[in-house]
């Protein structure tokens, strides 16, 4: 059946409904600190299932991948460099 | 028609239709180069107003607040309208895919939509600044620009941003061209270094224009409804715009560098006839300041709020950028060095471009420095400083490239007398312009005041008296340029006998470029023994 | 269906068809640092007031985001088997699932404005009629001012990804893609599951924070 859904994007869509539902669950659960990061990871989880499966760039160069990460690296130095300003600050936020 | 000229880019078509609805990269890039030409006078012109005023030590030409908004649109037409599309979107459009043998960029549609996006941004950006302007500086800063200036801030922010996609649009044509357009043969360590470093600045065109105009955008919501993240009574900090503002705006100055030491490397191996020293040195370092430049933007804010932890770090990567800069200059000396040095205009500028640069970064190292920093910052060292690099270094390189590709752009020639006498007065009326800008800097005159201490005034009145000179000289390639379209000398293709693709095809080049795709077989700048001799000889 | 060729500066199809994918990787790039600009504030004021932003996240509709969170996922799933669907010349089958990939993206939008409303009446429109508990207001309105420019950011995305998705689907029923060529629908398919991705940082950012506290 040519029509039917390759098996791996219909994987990859349950792995990421199965995703959602467990980010919506342990977000519930006490964890302190650790939320924020578990969340953000299992965000992290769903684009990568997305960008490899549904973006394809599983079967892409090199040359491609290195393009599709470039934006999140980069956003990664914006957010550490400036972070060591504000998470190195006598006082944060500024009270007038 | 000339029965022996052959058809070109030029005269193939005539109607408008064909100019305004071109897809021709070389086309494209004259739109483009009339374009930043009329915006390069019109920050000229408000540059002029500033010397006028700053020739006395009252304030007397202008009011306070006119002067604010006099330096705020020289500020944000020169950095936005001029040096940031000048190479890329002229000599670059029009020489890119011709030295990579292509027969024109990857998205040539995508060409003439950048140039449409920069003529709306342009527009709505003029339209603010003629109905009286912002006074902010082109910096923005929270939250006098959100809260507190009457200016028209949302409207000049709308016509940058709209500028800031017609960059995007170029770096991203110019990265997939480069990647995938190369002719057969062309391997990455075959390319002109001109190749290199417009790869290198897409990669920041792409990279952190997008941070410019999310910021922008913030600065607007902020402004017009009232609230928003940089306010300190809501909670907010106006560092967090800084740092937003300076991750752009500080790479945004390698933009305006890395073509035009891209420019000095094809200008300097051709006039000494000699292949560069250490291309790869050179070409790595191009992407090295690419790279490392996005890593220093704090350095503008050493006095502005952060923590010293934050300026410490970025001082030290400060120091670390300057030495790409600085391997580059090296190398490009280690070029001259026993070369067959001919001194017509485009070497002018190029020698011009290594020595105002060598100075401007010097300096850069010293504001580098966090101590030094505090003494000098927000005066004139800081305006010399980086005027030394923009205008000493980029704008002679782009009158350099300019001079050297004429010939094959117009098929003319120009007059060669003319051509070195205004690089001189160019080099001569530069250095008295800004060279007593160092030393205001030192005697603590501050930038963006139109007034200041009676003392000072022989080093303004020398500044203002060097920006005349400068100004005509600027107005000299304009006027001989202009003459050869009509009555210069008809040019060879190859004139300069360099190396490169794009010299072996006719000037004006086909609209197509290259009859046949060329193949590659050696390096960029092969200048053997025996081309040195017939180029002697001849 | 026609013969396709490359256009005049490309050697061949596939050298065209890289060539268009690695320029929308590379506005796809630059998406993620326009949008990331927002996240950057999120995360210093998150720092900065982390109790306020728990009792903001409180507020936030997380049914709704769930859901909408839900349809996007599945209106991907249904471009991605589109793009498979156009590469096997079924440009019919590819025209209907690029449809519904459309519809499901409609419906986002109208619960997204459902929610809006509902903001509006429990005032947390910051400039409008922002009102929150004290001891939470001020990182509170932070949060909110977030909110609202980076879903309305990530609307407008939707809305244009919406027309690109139908423009494209009336060209698949036509015929106008095959194994040989498809580059227009691989390059539409990819804008929309970046926009997919934005929404899924998003809703981890939104919807999440505070839910187990209290």
């Amino acid at each position: 059946m040519s029509w039917a859904p390759p098996r791996r994007v219909l994987i990859a869509w349950a792995a990421l409904l199965a995703l959602l539902g467990t980010t919506i669950f342990l977000a519930y659960q006490p964890l302190g600190n650790f939320n924020l990061a578990i969340a953000l990871c299992i965000a992290m989880a769903k684009t990568l299932i997305i960008m490899a499966v549904f973006m394809e760039l599983r079967e892409r160069s090199g040359l491609m991948i290195a393009f599709a990460a470039a934006g999140f690296f980069w956003l990664s130095i914006l957010v550490w460099l400036s972070g060591t300003d504000f998470v190195t600050r006598p006082q944060f936020p500024p009270h007038l | 028609m000339n029965p022996r000229q052959e058809l070109n880019y030029l005269n193939c078509e005539h109607t408008l239709r064909s100019w305004f609805l071109t897809t021709d990269h070389k086309r494209v890039a004259i739109l483009f180069a009339a374009t930043i030409t009329m915006f390069f006078f019109i920050g000229g012109g408000a540059a002029t107003l500033i010397r006028l005023e700053l020739a006395t030590p009252q304030g007397d030409l202008v009011s306070s607040d006119v002067y604010n908004r006099l330096f705020s649109m020289h500020g944000i037409v020169m950095v936005w309208f001029f040096l940031i599309p000048s190479i890329p979107t002229t000599l670059g459009n029009f020489m890119v895919p011709l030295m990579i043998g292509a027969r024109d960029l990857a998205f040539p549609r995508l060409n003439l939509t950048s140039w449409y996006l920069f003529l709306l941004g342009g527009a709505v950006t003029l339209y603010a600044l003629f109905i009286g302007g912002v006074d902010t500086g082109w910096t923005f800063y929270t939250p006098f620009s959100t809260m507190y200036s009457n200016g028209h801030v949302i409207l000049a922010a709308v016509g940058v941003f709209i500028a800031g996609f017609s960059s995007i649009l170029t770096g991203l044509n110019f990265i997939v061209t480069i990647h995938r357009l190369r002719a057969p043969g062309l391997t990455w360590y075959r390319l002109p270094i001109f190749i290199w470093s417009l790869y290198a600045t897409s990669i920041i065109l792409v990279l952190a224009t997008p941070v410019l105009a999310m910021t922008l955008l913030l600065i607007s919501l902020e402004r017009f409804f009232g609230i928003g993240i940089f306010d300190p009574n809501l909670g907010g900090d106006p560092l967090l715009f800084q740092h937003l503002f300076w991750f752009y705006s500080h790479p945004a100055v390698y933009i305006m560098i890395l073509p035009g030491m891209g420019m000095v490397s094809e200008l300097v191996t051709c006039f000494s006839r000699k292949n560069l020293f250490g291309y790869k040195f050179v070409a790595w370092c191009s992407i090295a300041i690419a790279g490392i430049g996005f890593l220093v933007w704090g350095h503008h804010m050493f006095v502005t709020g952060q923590s010293v932890f934050a300026a410490l770090v970025f001082s030290f990567m400060s120091f670390i950028v300057a030495v790409p800069s600085a391997i580059k200059v090296f190398n490009w000396t280690a070029t001259l060095h026993k070369g067959w040095v001919s001194y017509d205009a485009p070497m002018l500028y190029a020698l011009g471009f290594i020595g105002l640069f060598t100075i401007g970064g010097l300096t850069g190292l010293f504001l580098a420095a966090l101590a030094f920093d505090v003494f000098v910052t927000d005066t004139y060292f800081v305006v010399a400083h980086f005027h030394y690099i923009m205008v000493g270094g980029m704008v002679t390189a782009y009158f350099g490239g300019l001079h050297y590709w004429w010939p094959k752009i117009t098929g003319r020639m120009y007059p060669d007398y003319w051509a070195r006498a205004a690089a001189i007065l160019i080099f001569f009326g530069f250095n008295m312009t800004f060279f007593p800008q160092f030393v205001l800097g030192i005697l603590g005159m501050p930038r963006r005041y139109h007034t200041y201490d009676p003392a000072l005034q022989v080093w303004n009145v020398l500044s203002s008296a060097g920006a005349s000179v400068l100004a005509v000289a600027y107005l000299l390639p304009l006027l001989y340029l202009g003459w050869s379209l009509f009555c210069g000398r008809r040019a060879g293709p190859n004139p300069w006998n360099a190396t490169g693709l794009e010299w072996q095809t006719s000037s004006p080049p086909p609209k197509h470029n290259f009859p046949q795709t060329p193949r590659v077989q050696r390096g960029p700048y092969v200048y053997t023994p025996e081309a040195v001799a017939v180029a002697q000889n001849a | 269906m026609h013969e396709a060729h490359p256009a005049f500066q490309y050697a061949t199809l596939p050298q065209q068809h890289d060539a268009a994918q690695l320029g929308m990787w590379t506005f796809l790039a630059t998406e993620v640092l326009f949008f990331g600009g927002l996240i950057v504030g999120y995360f210093v004021y998150r720092f900065g007031y982390p109790a306020d932003f728990a009792a903001a996240g409180r507020h936030t509709k997380i049914a709704i985001g769930a859901i909408n969170t839900g349809f996007l996922l599945t209106s991907s799933f249904l471009v991605a088997w589109a793009v498979t669907a156009a590469k096997l010349d079924l440009g019919r089958v590819a025209a209907w699932l690029l449809v519904l990939a459309t519809l499901l993206g409609a419906i986002f939008l109208v619960l997204k404005g459902y929610e809006y409303l509902q903001e509006f009446h429990e005032r947390l429109v910051p400039g409008r009629n922002f009102q929150f508990d004290a001891a939470h207001a001020r990182g509170a309105l932070l949060f909110f001012m977030f909110y609202f420019a980076v879903t309305g950011l990530h609307a407008l995305h939707v809305a244009i990804g919406l027309i690109v998705l139908l423009a494209i689907a009336a060209r698949a029923r036509q015929g106008a893609y095959s194994l040989q060529y498809h580059a227009p629908i691989t390059v539409a398919g990819l804008y929309w599951h970046f926009v997919d991705v934005v929404w899924v940082f998003l809703f981890a950012l939104i919807y999440l924070p505070g839910r187990s506290g209290e």
